[in-house]
């Protein structure tokens, strides 16, 4: 896999942030307009630029994955499209294995729900397609798009439901999923403090440094100790963003 | 309170994360951030936009270009293919 980018400047302009960027990819000029001609892909503003645009070709430069111009892909997608093209897509239940449970990333926020499905129902007021979208999104975790799409369901329940039901349903979301938790919110913290420890360590010793040798094993423990947690911790995290949804139904209710 | 109701007794939470699983066999983003519904990543309607209809699409052989580097030499995207799938990005310009 490797990536090459295009555009019209000429090759001595993009040398410097080329440089200055440390950039590994291949940036190249079509400074005569003809590849984003063949592409098609031009500006129809601005004939003389190209629109932003992504296409991913197999070996035989056949296009499996095109993007052009609206909203830029992530990384994340790209990466989707390429596995998916290669037959490692979908992934199922080892999409799990794929993300770092050595922190408390958003990615992980999907076994957070996991474990607050076998306990809560979560679904008072919103719809079967709402929540499995939010579900799909937590999964490749876009928590921003998360936070969007929560807000965009409030803001529909808010014309569909009576301001005392939005006030409620928000009140049993919230009181199910964080009602007689301090053990758990006591985990988050204890977690916290490890994250905070092994970064302490990281910044003390080098990685190739004798320190760093002797520091290995607790490293390893103290990273242990994460993975056993880390859907506790992720329960926190969730749990905070729970909160914030309470205060956008409580908000909503009071305009 | 009854629409609630009905709506939570519906939709249970694990039977919906069981389908979310289940279906999500392929990609699915968004094409656009106000857009309403996911899609298919490997679908022409993706990645399609009204300000460029004729562009190249899914299945489109890419044309062969042989261009300057920034980085000094000749960027040829037939011999890049040879190792592999490649990204082709388009960008603005003009930094």
């Amino acid at each position: 896999m490797s990536v090459v980018a295009l555009s019209v400047d000429p090759v001595k302009e993009s040398r410097s942030p080329v440089r200055r960027l440390k950039l590994s990819l291949d940036i190249v000029s079509d400074q005569d307009y003809k590849i984003m001609q063949a592409y098609k892909v031009q500006n129809p503003n601005t004939e003389e630029l190209a629109l932003h645009a992504v296409f991913i070709v197999d070996q035989k430069r056949q296009i499996y994955y095109r993007k052009v111009a609206g909203r830029r892909p992530k990384s994340q997608e790209l990466l989707d499209a390429i596995d998916y093209q290669a037959g490692r897509y979908p992934l199922g239940d080892k999409k799990l294995d794929r993300v770092d449970l050595e922190v408390a990333y958003p990615t992980n926020i999907f076994q957070t729900i996991i474990e607050l499905s076998k306990n809560s129902d979560l679904t008072k007021g919103m719809s079967g397609e709402e929540f499995a979208e939010t579900i799909l999104l937590l999964r490749r975790g876009e928590s921003d798009e998360t936070i969007v799409a929560l807000r965009q369901t409030f803001g529909r329940m808010r014309g569909a439901y009576s301001q005392n039901d939005l006030l409620e349903s928000a009140v049993w979301i919230t009181n199910k999923a964080l009602g007689s938790e301090d053990e758990m919110l006591e985990t988050g913290r204890a977690l916290r403090s490890i994250l905070q420890r092994t970064r302490e360590l990281r910044l003390q010793t080098g990685s190739y440094s004798d320190e760093f040798q002797v520091n290995q094993k607790q490293l390893d423990e103290i990273r242990t100790k994460i993975r056993v947690n880390a859907v506790a911790w992720n329960l926190d995290y969730a749990k905070s963003m729970l909160r914030g949804f309470r205060e956008l139904a409580i908000a909503a209710t009071q305009k | 309170m009854g629409l609630i109701s009905t709506v939570a007794s519906t939709f249970s939470l694990g039977s919906l994360l069981l389908s979310s699983i289940t279906f999500a066999d392929v990609p699915l983003y968004k094409p656009s951030s106000n857009s309403p519904m996911l899609i298919d990543i490997s679908l022409n309607q993706y990645g399609a936009n009204d300000v460029a209809p004729e562009a190249l699409g899914i299945g489109d052989i890419a044309p062969d270009f042989a261009l300057p580097r920034a980085g000094g030499g000749t960027y040829t995207l037939s011999e890049s293919v040879e190792k592999g799938s490649v990204a082709i990005i388009f960008y603005r310009g003009h930094w």
